[in-house]
């Protein structure tokens, strides 16, 4: 679900770098401070089947965000259910990673 | 010779305590078995009862836990909105009011402060219900293939008829689909 600040999901661009990579980028985006538990990918596809959008917005180093969220002024109850919504088909294709207990 | 009815009643009032009621039974007659019956519903209805309240207290107490967690800004991380007040009073309300045959759902707080009440039997079945600040609470759903979205009304307390029937149906109890 997008932030309701902005708009936006906040996501990273990971490919087919090994998962250890995607851990590096976890643990410089959220810092020492906490502990990373896993991620979800989601192939971009997906994203935009939902008719939503990837832009890039680096810096940081892969940092994109899922934008056009559909958004009902006149009701904003029935905004946020179509917003669940297209979550949901994104989560439904989304593979879950663990990441080793740190 | 008539069966001694009121030390059935007796035991029909012990039928709130533990013990198994079924052993204790030796009445045959028409009316003792009638009298046995009704004993052994009160018994089945209190037990549900037990059941339902242990059910829905236990999900009250996941909810209490994770607001507490969830009680100040960015708890997420991401500048997460610290959970709305009335998100908990309505969220709790929900729960108060399911029917018996409803599972409890599980809890998650969103970035708007909003508490989403997710019923996952699986993957590709599931049903979303946001509860925030107004009785107007979007939901969402998947069954497969199919999905839908819209807004509940929470009135006098209780969920739609409609919205009941879907989340049965996500668990695929919904008797209308039954014999055709």
């Amino acid at each position: 679900m997008p932030d309701p600040k902005n708009g936006e999901t906040s996501v990273y661009r990971h490919g087919k770098d090994p998962l250890e990579d995607l851990l590096a980028l976890a643990r410089q985006e959220i810092g020492t401070d906490r502990k990373v538990h896993g991620a979800a990918i989601v192939k971009a596809s997906f994203v935009t089947a939902v008719d939503l959008k990837v832009k890039a917005s680096e810096p940081p180093l892969r940092h994109a965000d899922i934008v056009q969220w559909p958004w009902q002024l006149d009701d904003p109850e029935m905004g946020k259910a179509e917003r669940m919504d297209r979550a949901k088909v994104i989560a439904r294709h989304a593979e879950k990673v663990l990441f080793p207990t740190q | 010779m008539p069966e001694p009815l009121l030390t059935i009643g007796i035991v029909t009032a012990a039928a709130v305590a533990s013990a198994p009621l079924r052993q204790r039974y030796s009445a045959v007659s028409p009316e003792a078995l009638t009298v046995r019956q009704h004993a052994e519903e009160v018994q089945r209805q209190t037990e549900l009862s037990v059941a339902l309240f242990h059910s829905k207290a236990m999900a009250l107490s996941e909810l209490t836990q994770l607001v507490a967690e969830c009680s100040e800004e960015n708890w997420d991380g991401y500048g997460g909105a610290a959970v709305e007040g009335s998100a908990v009073k309505l969220a709790r309300e929900v729960i108060r009011s399911l029917p018996e045959d409803i599972p409890m759902p599980e809890f998650s707080v969103e970035p708007d402060g909003c508490i989403a009440l997710d019923w996952q039997p699986s993957h590709i079945r599931n049903f979303t219900l946001s509860a925030g600040k107004s009785h107007r609470l979007p939901y969402a759903w998947m069954d497969g293939t199919e999905r839908g979205y819209a807004v509940a009304g929470f009135l006098n307390g209780q969920l739609s008829p409609r919205v009941l029937d879907e989340i049965r149906r996500i668990y695929g109890n919904d008797t209308t689909f039954g014999i055709a």
